[in-house]
């Protein structure tokens, strides 16, 4: 039984949606159209995930984040990856200082301390340095020479990929992968986007974008998410359709038996479940419906699912895989 | 639409508001449900009965009405059981409603909330928020897609189904129902009086011994296993094998030898003034009554050394002799006929040599003389005759031995000598013996005379089987004549033109089980002839007379050579003649 009052829980919920609307609203002001992508990103950092967004090069996937960081009232840093940047570039690292003699280690926090991290093109890093962030994004701390530094509240990483450009790229292993609460497909905008794209920045002035949420509004949202009752029906929906992407499974379909390698971790269960109960509160209910789970199942599970060799060959597309793996099972 | 489902509810729990729209949604769906399955199991119902009534139609019978009822029956339990296993629960009205509406999954979740008790902050808005939503809708909008294809073909099929139940039956199976209505009623006759011929026989039966051979209970039994039947051929069937077992039983009573004998002696026994009654009534097989005439024979006097009483006794004695005589003799003489016959005589000796020892057994293993029991097993045993022959021959010997003994006794009294206690009590054993001989020879007839009346009424029973069967054939031919109609003929005027419909029996092939049944070409036993066959012998002379004669008439013969031919064959002739001549 909830401890909360029906009014309590309502005036919560008015909160959240009125914040979310203003976030959304204030990065709408310079982004044109992508309306679902701003609203999964949102729905990403509300849950208090990072999110990976892929497009080709210049469709405003850096702008989008800075356009978000700058409607929260955060702290924003930008890492540009290159294949020569090391880890110590991100996490930071101990510097000898001379203090009144005395010859001292002081750890020089990287640029990863921060509340919204860019991490723009991220696959062109190594390995090595993109394994840095894997203590970031799961634990929310840096370890540096033995000592653990707590990153600040809340934290979410915004990384950007570049999808046709193989050469001099370092592809991100699937245990960063499924770090990422979202992958989120950047598309090119549609005509009339494109004449506001070109509006709104041919000129000498861009729209001004002002915070209108701290990051303690983003934390109450994520807590008050937590609260959003899923029926027991639903939550099975819900298992079901992630499991059913592993090719072992009853319920999976011939695309997943055929072409799927791997299917998606538990953690992908927890970031559709977190996903939809954002997306219930957005839609006005209070509760988890099974249509919030198909919705929020594509961006949650896309970089969870990893074809096979034939899969890869055929030229499926994990989107497709997914899709299959709703519709079957609702 | 019902204005009072759509009213604001005045329930202050928005739950029992979400169950009652539930309650309405699976009302309505359980409602379309129970029309789906009344035009599905209509139609069902429709296409079996067409296809029954098709079946019956094309047969020539006419659709029995209970066909329909028991179909329609069927279809509605099965509808009713359908439509009770299909049912609509709650979950699942609040699943459809949830689809149909666009409702997200509110009422599910709101139901589900409410059953696992789990209440305040999010749950009690959820529930506010599903009550506002179901107040929205209204179950009445759910549509009914009424089935026309199936409620069409439903009406259909139904239609032409009891249409052609209107349809009466052919004349064909009006003549065939006829049949087994008369062949049902033939059977119930014909085994009811079966019983009561039975129940006759037994109460009719009083001899015990008779009864042992008849064996009422049996016949009884087999009477009792016939059934009631409209089925003609099976009527015949079982009227076949009720004869069949009564000629099984009968066959084991068949002592044809015997009386073959019996007709010999007498034959003997009418040669003479005294015993043609005893002859008169063996001739006509009166043999119980020839058996009390042969105990009134038996002689009265008692022993006495008195002249005149013995002179009487001798008397009586010579008489039973002479009777005893007549009938051995005519015994032995069938003996010898039998051991003149030729090869196949010899065989019939070695059967007859069976059977004597065979009896003789018998005749030790029973008291001397006593009835052997005929059981109704089925063996055949026609009687051997040896035994009775043996009887006869005791009989004989006996009364030989007794008028012996008097001959002697009366011999020594006329000469005054002393009689020897020692002749007395010899001569007394001797009469025993007489005695007990004489009483075999009645118990033998007595025995040969329940055969026959057992065989008879075996026999009567036979023939009251028969009548059924042929009664059975009768009705199958008088109700199915077969032919074709009075214009409706062909060109064809072959006599093996038939209608297939129609089965009078006919066309029946009858079909035999090998080793089952009675034989038709059973040997009976024959009178054995007395003469040598010369059939053989005869076509041998013509033959060597047409040889000769050929030979004498032929010109580029010479004289002398044809000459010495005709002297060979006369020899032969002449030699044959002599050998032919029966020797001194």
């Amino acid at each position: 039984m909830s401890t909360a009052t029906p009014a309590d829980t309502q005036h919560q919920v008015a909160e959240f949606v009125q914040t979310f609307n203003r976030i959304r609203d204030e990065v709408a002001k310079f982004i044109v159209g992508q309306e679902q992508i701003i609203e999964d990103v949102l729905i990403a950092i509300v849950c208090g995930g990072h999110v990976l967004l892929e497009g080709v090069p210049g469709l405003g996937k850096t702008a989008l984040v800075n356009t978000v960081s700058r409607a929260l009232d955060l702290k924003f840093k930008r890492i540009q990856f290159t294949p020569d940047l090391l880890p110590a570039d991100i996490v930071g690292t101990q510097i000898l200082l001379d203090r009144e003699g005395r010859k001292e280690l002081e750890f020089q926090p990287g640029p990863v301390f921060c509340n919204i991290l860019l991490a723009d093109e991220i696959n062109r890093a190594t390995p090595k340095t993109q394994s840095a962030l894997l203590e970031t994004m799961q634990e929310k701390s840096v370890t540096v020479a033995g000592h653990t530094h707590q990153l600040d509240q809340p934290f979410f990483t915004l990384a950007t990929q570049n999808p046709i450009e193989q050469d001099g790229t370092f592809p991100l292993p699937e245990a960063q992968l499924d770090r990422f609460f979202f992958k989120l497909f950047v598309e090119l905008p549609s005509h009339d986007e494109f004449s506001e794209i070109l509006n709104r920045t041919g000129g000498n002035t861009s729209p001004e974008i002002s915070p209108v949420a701290s990051g303690q509004d983003i934390v109450t949202m994520g807590q008050l998410l937590r609260g959003v009752p899923i029926d027991e029906q639903v939550q099975k929906h819900l298992v079901k359709v992630v499991r059913a992407t592993h090719p072992d499974d009853e319920n999976a379909p011939d695309e997943v038996k055929r072409f799927v390698r791997y299917g998606s971790s538990p953690r992908g269960a927890q970031a559709v479940l977190a996903a939809a109960r954002a997306n219930a509160l957005l839609d006005g209910r209070f509760h988890v419906a099974s249509e919030d789970v198909d919705r929020m199942a594509l961006p949650a599970l896309r970089h969870r699912v990893m074809l096979s060799f034939e899969g890869e060959a055929e030229g499926m597309k994990t989107d497709s895989v997914i899709e299959s793996v709703v519709k079957r099972n609702s | 639409m019902d204005n009072s489902q759509r009213q604001p509810s005045t329930d202050p729990n928005p739950r029992n508001q979400v169950e009652s729209f539930v309650g309405r949604v699976s009302q309505r769906l359980n409602r379309h449900r129970l029309w789906l399955a009344f035009w599905w199991c209509t139609a069902s119902a429709g296409v079996v009965m067409l296809g029954v009534a098709l079946v019956y139609v094309w047969q020539g019978f006419q659709v029995p009405a209970t066909i329909y009822s028991s179909v329609f029956g069927a279809s509605a339990v099965s509808a009713i059981v359908g439509w009770f296993l299909s049912r609509v629960g709650t979950d699942r009205s609040a699943q459809y409603a949830d689809r149909f509406f666009g409702l997200k999954d509110t009422v599910r979740s709101c139901l589900n909330f409410a059953r696992q008790g789990k209440t305040g902050g999010f749950y009690d808005l959820q529930a506010e928020q599903a009550k506002q939503r179901v107040e929205e809708e209204d179950a009445a909008s759910i549509p009914f897609k009424f089935p026309y294809r199936i409620a069409g073909l439903a009406i259909l099929t139904v239609a032409i189904a009891i249409s052609l139940g209107f349809k009466g039956p052919s004349p064909e199976v009006i003549a065939l129902q006829k049949q087994r209505e008369s062949t049902l009623q033939m059977t119930a006759k014909a085994n009811q009086q079966l019983k009561e011929l039975i129940e006759e026989l037994e109460s009719s039966i009083d001899d015990e011994q008779l009864k042992k051979m008849v064996d009422p209970k049996e016949l009884k039994k087999w009477v009792d296993e016939l059934k009631n039947t409209d089925d003609h051929k099976e009527a015949l069937r079982q009227y076949a094998r009720l004869e069949l077992k009564l000629n099984r039983a009968s066959e084991a009573l068949e002592q044809r030898k015997d009386e073959k004998l019996m007709e010999r002696v007498a034959e003997e026994l009418k040669k003479e003034n005294e015993t043609k009654k005893l002859g008169d009534q063996l001739k006509q097989k009166k043999y119980k009554e020839a058996s009390e005439k042969l105990r009134s024979m038996k002689p009265r006097s008692k022993q006495d050394v008195d002249l005149k009483k013995l002179s009487e006794r001798r008397k009586e004695i010579a008489k039973l002799k002479a009777l005893a005589n007549r009938m051995a003799n005519a015994a032995r003489s069938t003996q010898t006929n039998k051991s003149n016959s030729g090869k196949s005589g010899s065989e019939k000796n070695d059967n007859a040599a069976k059977n004597q020892s065979a009896s003789a057994n018998s005749k030790s293993q029973g008291s001397k003389g006593a009835p052997s029991d005929s059981s109704m097993d089925g063996q055949a045993s026609e009687g051997s005759g040896s035994e009775l022959s043996e009887l006869l021959e005791d009989f004989e010997m006996s009364t030989a031995e007794l008028d012996r003994r008097l001959k002697e006794i009366e011999q020594m009294r006329q000469n005054d000598l002393d009689i020897d206690p020692e002749d007395l009590q010899e001569c007394e054993i001797c009469e025993q013996e007489l005695d007990e001989d004489l009483e075999d020879l009645a118990k033998k007839w007595m025995e040969m005379a329940r055969k026959r009346s057992a065989q008879e009424k075996l026999k009567m029973i036979g023939r009251k089987a028969a009548d059924a069967q042929g009664l059975g054939v009768a009705i199958a031919q008088a109700n199915a004549k077969g032919g074709k109609k009075a214009g409706t003929g062909s060109v064809n005027s072959g006599r093996d033109e038939k209608d297939d419909r129609i089965d009078n029996g006919q066309y029946t092939k009858l079909k035999g089980i090998k080793g089952e049944g009675p034989s038709l070409t059973k040997i009976e036993s024959a009178d054995d002839g007395t003469g040598v066959s010369s059939r053989q012998h005869k076509a041998q002379q013509r033959e060597f007379k047409r040889q000769y004669e050929s030979f004498v008439n032929r010109e580029d013969i010479p004289e002398d050579l044809k000459a010495g031919v005709k002297n060979y064959f006369t020899n032969i002739h002449s030699s044959d003649d002599e050998s032919t001549e029966p020797k001194q």
